[in-house]
């Protein structure tokens, strides 16, 4: 059977040499490498679930009146065919609940995998020539992730996500002599226009999940051609690449991951509680839910906006709204900064080299600063977006938090930075020590209390 | 077959029948309409199992080898570059030629098919001319509530507040007019206004009017606090001050609240005094021309 369809395929596409290599190239076996696997698993999961729920989900501003006594405080209640729509999913329809609740887990587990992916990338030095390529490409992914996770969150159109729609209008419309343009054709009008949920849903669903699909298929095949990368050791060198061979070995462990993946996914669906839509209610655009916070890959864009100086221009007649700063130009020069670290990088330190080998965090000090100041300043953010929650549980103002916050912003990344460069530094010296003062006796004690001397033996 | 090899293959069988009793159960589930819970941690427990099998597998049932592929930079050789490039180039030339003017016309063409093909985009929405930093109060419309209801004086004491709508502009039709007309009334002491002389008449009876939607990105100020009078957006915690007209005490907002002013019938029925102060909503580019 196995051996017929190789050579029907060998037949026709000259195939089985390919088939011969591919089947033993190596994939190496560091724990670290699996993270972008976990991504990957993540997309055929978001996939697979996303598209259970198009089957019943409505894309529809269209007001209906929900009749159902599964949540009894909105039996009668006039709301979006959307908002209704997901309550079906959710109570009436079996399994749906699971399978939702699932798909909103793994938005979240998918943009982790990616960015955790991306530290292990990031730190150590992977990124380098010839594989700056991929970090773009991968770069890209992240953002596409986020964009689908905002989408999909705003599709519900309960009162929570209504509100993060409304920023996000907001955002729009800062933009600086095409704002209001822009905004009034992307949402089809001013604010609620009765066209969005539809536009959001054809992003979601279609646009946003083919590029996905494209990018990732380019992304494993540049990974495919330059082969993986390998933590320096034993027999570990620049021109080879070592590990476990992809059959049977690798296959059997990545499949192992992937239902992991799965189960740790449907587990969260099935038992942690996510966007409880029903309690929020429908989409009222005069009220608003409180306490509200976004997801957390949005988070830190959101708790840029709550400490961002109130900084508006007011030029011949025109405005530039405070929100362009916190809103498009921090994510711009963000995202814009990562684009270029790995040419910033090479031009700052004058290597152009190819690298296949990885190095460890601290044998590079200014990459490892860079990117501990942008773990911090992102992660500062992201702790002030839940700043009234914060304010309510310590009973502290949310003034004096928010103020915190924005001292903590610019403060605390150059002081992570300096302190990373620090470790990465006395590390490096430790390790220049050992080698140039090399062990040369050991220490033993006897059974008598005594103490001996050995010599060690040089390789 | 050893005992190793032995203990793996029954672990591995434990595994897989955890995972089939773990499929079965979410099946009995949904057949009989179970819990969320009892059906995620079924089929939770059908992938753990077989996760499980397979780890068992590669870690004692299967070899491990490793192998070593060679790496080495996939630039080609120079000639071989340098040609390429030159192919490129030699093509460029024959279809460029001398023929200058024909490919200055040429990507006339394209820019002309570029903006042509913009066009239909100018469909995707209505101007926004006009509409931006407006709202549907006019002088002497009622203030009426979500369902209709006219505001009255006696409804409201000191220290309340209601969320109010011009009088014909409320309903499922008006989704928009509501999101950008909505304001919060609030009364207050009268003596305790600290007022512009310009908006002295603007509260009688202690009665105050400011626009719902936030000036720095457009949530609803929805929270009253009494005790320092402010109004606060729950989404980024813009500030306000109720008594000195809507400016901004604290938080990301750069503009004060519009304000919008109020009379009062002998009946106590509330109107409106006038239009907004000023711009309604988040900031644009056209709000310092408006």
């Amino acid at each position: 059977m196995i051996r017929r369809l190789v050579y029907a395929l060998d037949d026709r596409l000259g195939t089985a040499p390919f088939l011969r290599h591919a089947l033993r190239k190596a994939f190496p076996d560091h724990w670290s490498f699996m993270l972008g696997e976990v991504a990957l698993y993540c997309f055929l999961f978001i996939l697979a679930s996303g598209t259970y729920l198009t089957f019943f989900f409505h894309p529809s501003a269209h007001h209906v009146v929900y009749h159902s006594n599964s949540v009894p405080s909105l039996n009668g209640r006039s709301m979006s065919d959307a908002y209704a729509s997901v309550l079906r999913i959710s109570f009436e329809t079996r399994a749906g609940l699971l399978i939702r609740q699932a798909h909103h887990w793994c938005a979240l587990v998918f943009a982790a995998a990616i960015v955790v992916h991306m530290a292990r990338v990031f730190f150590t030095g992977a990124f380098r020539k010839p594989r700056d390529l991929n970090w773009i490409v991968g770069l890209t992914l992240l953002l596409l992730v986020m964009g689908d996770g905002f989408t999909g969150y705003s599709l519900p159109d309960d009162q929570l996500s209504g509100a993060g729609l409304r920023i996000a209008d907001s955002i729009a419309l800062a933009i600086p002599v095409i704002g209001s343009w822009f905004a009034y054709l992307f949402f089809g009008g001013g604010y609620p226009s009765p066209e969005i949920t539809n536009r959001l849903y054809a992003i979601h669903i279609l646009f946003i999940p083919l590029a996905l699909g494209a990018l990732i298929a380019l992304h494993l095949a540049i990974l495919w051609r330059q082969k993986h990368t390998q933590f320096p050791g034993r027999g570990k060198r620049e021109d080879n690449v070592t590990g476990s061979p992809l059959w049977p070995a690798y296959t059997v462990k990545s499949l192992a991951l992937m239902a992991a993946t799965f189960g740790v996914l449907l587990l969260l669906g099935g038992l942690v509680e996510i966007n409880p839509v029903w309690l929020y209610g429908p989409y009222d655009p005069w009220t608003v839910a409180s306490p509200a916070q976004p997801d957390w890959y949005v988070g830190w864009l959101d708790g840029a906006l709550r400490v961002a100086p109130p900084w508006a221009i007011h030029l011949f007649g025109h405005t530039i709204s405070a929100l362009l700063w916190p809103g498009i130009v921090l994510p711009l020069g963000f995202f814009g900064a990562l684009y270029a670290w790995p040419f910033a990088e090479r031009r700052l330190t004058g290597d152009r080299a190819y690298h296949e080998l990885l190095q460890l965090p601290w044998q590079n000090p200014l990459r490892t600063s860079f990117g501990v100041a942008a773990l911090t300043f992102a992660g500062v953010l992201l702790l002030a977006a839940s700043d009234d929650i914060q304010a309510r549980l310590w009973s502290i103002s949310v003034q004096q938090l928010a103020w915190f916050y924005r001292v903590a912003a610019l403060v605390l990344p150059p002081v992570a930075a300096a302190i990373a460069w620090r470790i990465c530094t006395e590390l490096q010296a430790r390790h220049t020590y050992e080698e140039d003062h090399p062990a040369r006796v050991v220490l033993k004690r006897g059974s008598d209390g005594g103490f001996e001397e050995e010599p060690v033996a040089t390789p | 077959m050893n005992r190793s090899e032995k203990r793996g293959e029954l672990r591995a069988a434990l595994w897989l029948g955890l995972s089939i009793a773990g499929s079965i159960a979410f099946a009995a589930a949904y057949a009989l309409g179970g819990s969320t819970q009892v059906q995620g941690v079924g089929l939770a427990i059908a992938c753990f199992g077989i996760a499980g099998a397979l780890v068992t597998w590669s870690r004692e049932l299967l070899p491990h080898e490793q192998v070593a592929d060679p790496q080495h930079p996939l630039r080609a050789p120079e000639a071989e570059r340098s040609d390429a490039v030159s192919r490129l180039i030699a093509g460029e030339s024959e279809i460029l030629g001398r023929r200058t003017w024909l490919i200055r016309l040429g990507w006339s063409a394209l820019g002309f098919l570029g903006v042509a093909a913009l066009f239909p985009a100018r469909s995707l929405g209505p101007s926004p001319q006009g509409q931006i930093g407006t709202s549907g109060w006019k002088p002497g419309l009622r203030l009426v509530r979500e369902d209709g209801s006219v505001v009255r004086a006696e409804l409201l004491e000191v220290g309340s507040v209601v969320t109010a709508f011009p009088e014909g502009l409320v309903g499922p039709d008006h989704a928009m007019n509501m999101a950008n007309d909505a304001i919060m009334l609030v009364r207050v002491q009268q003596d305790a206004l600290r007022l512009p002389d310009a908006r002295k008449d603007w509260a009688p009876q202690g009665f105050l009017a400011y626009s719902k939607v936030c000036t720095h990105a457009g949530c609803p100020v929805a929270l009253y606090r009494q005790g320092p009078q402010q109004l606060m957006c729950p989404c980024h915690q813009s500030t306000f001050d109720v008594l000195d007209g809507g400016t901004v005490v604290f938080g990301p907002a750069a503009r004060a609240l519009p304000q919008l002013p109020l009379q009062v019938d002998a009946d106590g029925t509330l109107r409106a005094g006038g239009t907004m102060s000023g711009f309604v909503g988040p900031d644009t580019w056209e709000t310092g021309s408006a």
